[in-house]
């Protein structure tokens, strides 16, 4: 019952869609109304979408398994949280999932447009109306999570065990939001296009969406590169896989957006730039999805292989991002775009900053998809993996980051002539090679990464800290915080993050030993020690459980408990890593194989500072969020609910 | 002139999107192709002989890869043992990561189309073969040389319409 | 023990290794073949615990990293080394993004620039 009324809202949100998209070409010539028609159905299309997922969600709480999607990713047994988070586990919910959200953005931008030109704001939404249509489309033909089986089974399939973790339940919606997110700077975009304008208080006025789309895709990769981290057993943060490429790409892309629309609001430059990466922003989002769920690459995201959805997807990316790219080549030369500068300016710099983040989106591209093409054309399979990406990304970052701790402060109103810029900026620079020196020396390796991560950490840092403390001292108060406080602590997170990685990716431990009860092995400072294995049975799963006792300094310090667990339904055993966190290091232990009588193959690490990584990248998310809001007075937009 | 560029490197992005669709990247070519099997030493099962590269004739034959653990393998069997029975080509196979006990037990349940078979228990043979998907068949020809190699189940289609024609193919080079 | 350690395989696991560095820097840039989106390190497949194993036993006999990624990739092909060799086929792969750079920094500044 509840799957029926699931399935029919979705069929209304589909025709309210499609009566969205008709309004302003068609039905406008037969009524005045079309106005408020398109301003309702934009709305309504959220409520609708929202009733429908709820329906699933039911369905899998009251193991509805007459329900193709619900057999096959539940289980009686399965806990019920994770029943609630098995609805998006699979392609057909996360495909709902996406519609949702992207209701849910409609919904918010037709609300948020009070103060848009009306006719610009009716496109906008129509166009809007457009993407909704084309995957709620997608979601009815070919993947419908309402969709019943032929037969109804005893009991379902079970989540996969990989997926039984709370990172599933936060994951996948903050990367959605961010995501879908790009589905409005896109279509706002488009309507620039069409009008053929594109005036400064619309950069205004796009800023905070493209902001808040950032900081989700920021706080959704994050989530999932923790999730990896202690969910996967093997302590790895990052891994290049193609389908976090494809979340990557856009938050570069996205990054790239969010600093050319401050030249776009503040010089009147670069409006045709900043409408190509809206439309680049999203059509990557558009590739991600189309990347993961068509079965053309190997990945440890894919989704149920179907080439017949992967066309479809295509076709709809290939529809959305062509009409949009052959718009604006067509367009875009009327946009009255009058960009000009000297090199020694803002603007300048911001466009480097901008041809390095694209560039990098480039180089992630080719790296994922080379191998496709070699094998496309029948030449020899190659793999592009981490020591291809670490060549080649990371020269690329190092300016980028070098100039995220420079530029903030090199325009700013205080120093204006050029050879105090100089002279600050060759002491500056003397200074914190001296600290980066100074601070290399408390780690036992002396290593050039190493070096190039504590310098670009401090670069940032004591720059932005002095030039926050200056402004203070010089204007009396802290407005100078509060003004800036998101591009402060956004940067501030890169530099944490940077730390992070540099350290533990060149300084961690590992160790993968053969270890017998009762012994010991040394790591650093601390020192380790196998006490037993007991076995237990969770909800759905046996497990055997390793004990360690950690000593630091010969002190006792914690237990950990690495696990070994056995899902009843599936025949790969997994690992749960003991982990024990901490601000300078992460410790990680998981049990490998038994060996003999009581002998085990055990790996232990010491991660450090690895934690950093997760902090900067809240810092971030913050940075991003603090943008928006404290920007609220300067924008006079109105938000009005 | 940017513009037209633009558009043909859209489209041509979009056609290689389509194309990688129908492939399956899964499979892998095997470099072995048109080189010598590898040296080994190893036990033949059922037997007190230990074989090495000599052991095999000097003729056309096919050498799969199997073990009593593999599933897809007991799928594959009924094609082995139609080969058998065809007699168009030799069949020996390598019985890899198992027991003795159970390999023999399975042979016994499903039938034995083989000549014969080596034992590799540690795998090492495989890895020298490049092995990662088991069942796995390659096509040696009297040389010795690996002419071809199959990576899954062999079935009837596999048998009739790409050994077979190859093998005729290798018979002409001679 | 329970059935979750029969599942598990019970091989000789191999000796502590000396160049654990070298070890741990060859077994992540080693594509698992059975768990193809893993490298060798982090999958559980056996191949991967057997190529773990091969890679210690030749670690341990002195033999290098070049060695030990030819080995590999004369039986598995190029397709289990994540580091993309410098073959002609490849050269764009590595070659494509600094052209891309000079290319997009030359269309983006040439015309705005004023001197």
């Amino acid at each position: 019952m509840i799957a029926y009324i699931g399935s029919f809202l979705i069929l209304l949100a589909f025709l309210n869609a499609l009566l969205l998209i008709t309004s302003k070409p068609i039905l406008s010539k037969i009524t005045a109304d079309y106005e408020s028609i398109i301003l309702s159905s934009s709305k309504l299309l959220f409520p609708l979408t929202l009733f429908s997922f709820i329906c699933l969600i039911f369905s899998f709480l009251l193991d509805d398994f007459s329900l193709r999607y619900v057999s096959s990713n539940s289980n009686s047994l399965l806990p019920d949280h994770y029943k609630i988070s098995a609805t998006w586990a699979g392609h057909e919910g996360s495909m709902l999932l996406w519609c949702l959200v992207l209701s849910f953005w409609t919904f918010l931008a037709s609300i948020y447009s009070r103060n848009l030109e009306l006719d610009f704001r009716l496109n906008f939404l129509t166009i809007m109306g457009l993407l909704n249509l084309g995957f709620l489309a997608f979601l009815i033909f070919t993947s419908n999570p309402f969709e019943k089986n032929i037969s109804i089974p005893v009991d379902g399939k079970d989540l996969n065990p990989l997926l039984q973790d709370f990172g599933l339940i936060v994951h996948p919606p903050m990367l959605y939001m961010g995501y879908v997110g790009l589905s409005v700077v896109f279509s706002f975009a488009v309507t620039c296009l069409l009008q053929k304008d594109f005036k400064p208080e619309w950069a205004k006025w796009i800023r905070p969406w493209a902001l808040i789309s950032w900081s989700f895709l920021t706080l959704g990769i994050a989530l999932g590169s923790w999730w990896a981290y202690y969910e996967l057993g093997w302590g790895g943060w990052w891994f290049w896989d193609p389908v976090e490429n494809a979340s990557f790409m856009p938050w570069l892309i996205t990054t790239a957006l969010i600093h050319s629309l401050i030249t776009c609001e503040q010089k009147s430059m670069f409006k045709n730039w900043t409408i190509l990466l809206s439309i680049i922003a999203f059509s990557l989002s558009l590739l991600g999805t189309f990347l993961v769920r068509s079965g053309i690459l190997t990945s440890v995201h894919s989704f149920a292989n179907d080439p017949a959805r992967g066309a479809f997807i295509l076709l709809f990316l290939a529809i959305i991002t062509g009409a949009a790219l052959i718009l604006y080549l067509r367009n875009s030369s009327q946009m009255n775009d009058k960009t000009s500068f000297t090199f020694f300016s803002k603007e300048s710099f911001f466009l480097i900053n901008n041809i390095l983040l694209v560039t990098a989106t480039f180089t992630i591209l080719l790296g994922t998809m080379y191998p496709l093409v070699l094998d496309i054309f029948g030449l020899e399979k190659i793999s592009v993996g981490v020591p291809y990406y670490n060549a080649v990304f990371l020269p690329l970052m190092i300016p980028l980051v070098f100039l995220a701790g420079y530029i903030p402060i090199l325009f700013s109103s205080s120093n204006r002539n050029l050879k105090s810029q100089a002279k600050y900026f060759f002491i500056s620079f003397l200074i914190i090679i001296i600290i980066s020196f100074f601070s290399i020396s408390l780690f036992d390796e002396y290593n050039l990464s190493i070096f190039i991560g504590l310098f670009l950490f401090f670069w940032i840092l004591l720059n932005l800290v002095y030039e926050l403390i200056k402004k203070i001292i010089l204007t009396g108060n802290i407005k100078a915080i509060t003004q800036n406080i998101g591009m402060f602590m956004a940067h501030l997170g890169l530099a944490i993050f940077i730390l992070g990685a540099t350290m533990v990716e060149n300084s961690k431990t590992e160790k993968e030993i053969v270890v017998a009860v009762n012994e010991k092995l040394d790591i650093k400072n601390y020192t380790f020690q196998f006490m037993n294995i007991t076995e237990s049975e969770g909800p759905n799963y046996t497990a055997v459980i390793g004990h360690f006792k950690v000593y630091n300094n010969g002190e006792f310090l914690t237990d950990m408990y690495p696990e070994k667990r056995l899902y009843n339904s599936s025949e790969m055993p997994m690992t749960e890593a003991g982990i024990d966190p901490g601000f300078t290091r992460d410790l990680y232990i998981t049990m490998g194989t038994l060996i003999d009588q009581d002998k085990w193959s055990v790996r232990i690490y010491h991660k450090p500072l690895i934690r950093l990584i997760w902090i900067g990248a809240l810092m971030m998310v913050f940075g991003g969020i603090f943008s928006v809001l404290s920007k609220r007075k300067n924008i006079n937009i109105g938000y009005s609910s | 002139m940017t513009k037209k560029v633009s558009i043909i490197i859209f489209i041509i992005f979009i056609s290689m999107l389509y194309v990688g669709l129908s492939h399956n990247s899964r499979l892998v070519q095997s470099p072995l192709i048109d080189k010598k099997l590898p040296e080994f030493s190893l036990p033949v099962l059922q037997s007190d002989i230990s074989a090495d590269i000599s052991v095999f004739p000097d003729d056309i034959f096919l050498l799969n890869i199997w073990a009593s653990w593999c599933v897809e393998c007991i799928r594959e069997h009924r094609v082995l043992n139609l080969i058998k029975e065809e007699r168009k080509i030799r069949l020996i196979g390598i019985n890899y990561k198992d027991s003795k006990i159970d390999a023999v037990g399975w042979l016994k349940i499903y039938g034995n189309p083989y000549e014969y078979n080596i034992f590799d228990k540690d795998g090492q043979l495989g890895i020298d073969l490049g092995v990662y998907g088991v069942p796995e068949t390659f096509l040696v020809d009297k040389n010795k040389v690996i002419r071809a190699k199959y990576i899954g189940v062999i079935n009837e289609d596999i048998y009739y319409n790409e050994i077979l024609p190859t093998i005729d193919k290798i018979k002409d080079d001679y | 023990m329970s059935s979750l350690l029969a599942l598990l395989p019970s091989n000789t696991y191999g000796d502590n290794i000396n160049n654990e560095k070298l070890y741990n820097k060859v077994i992540t840039e080693l594509r698992c073949m059975v768990c193809q989106n893993q490298n060798i390190a982090e999958s559980e497949a056996p191949l991967a615990v057997d190529l773990r194993k091969k890679v210690k036993k030749m670690i341990n006999n002195g033999k290098d990293e070049e060695y030990i990624k030819k080995y590999m990739s004369d039986r598995y092909s190029d397709f289990i080394l994540y580091d993309p060799p410098f073959r002609s086929q490849n050269i764009f792969l590595w070659i494509g993004p600094f052209i891309f750079l000079l290319i997009l920094t030359f269309i983006l500044f040439r015309k705005n620039i004023i001197k």
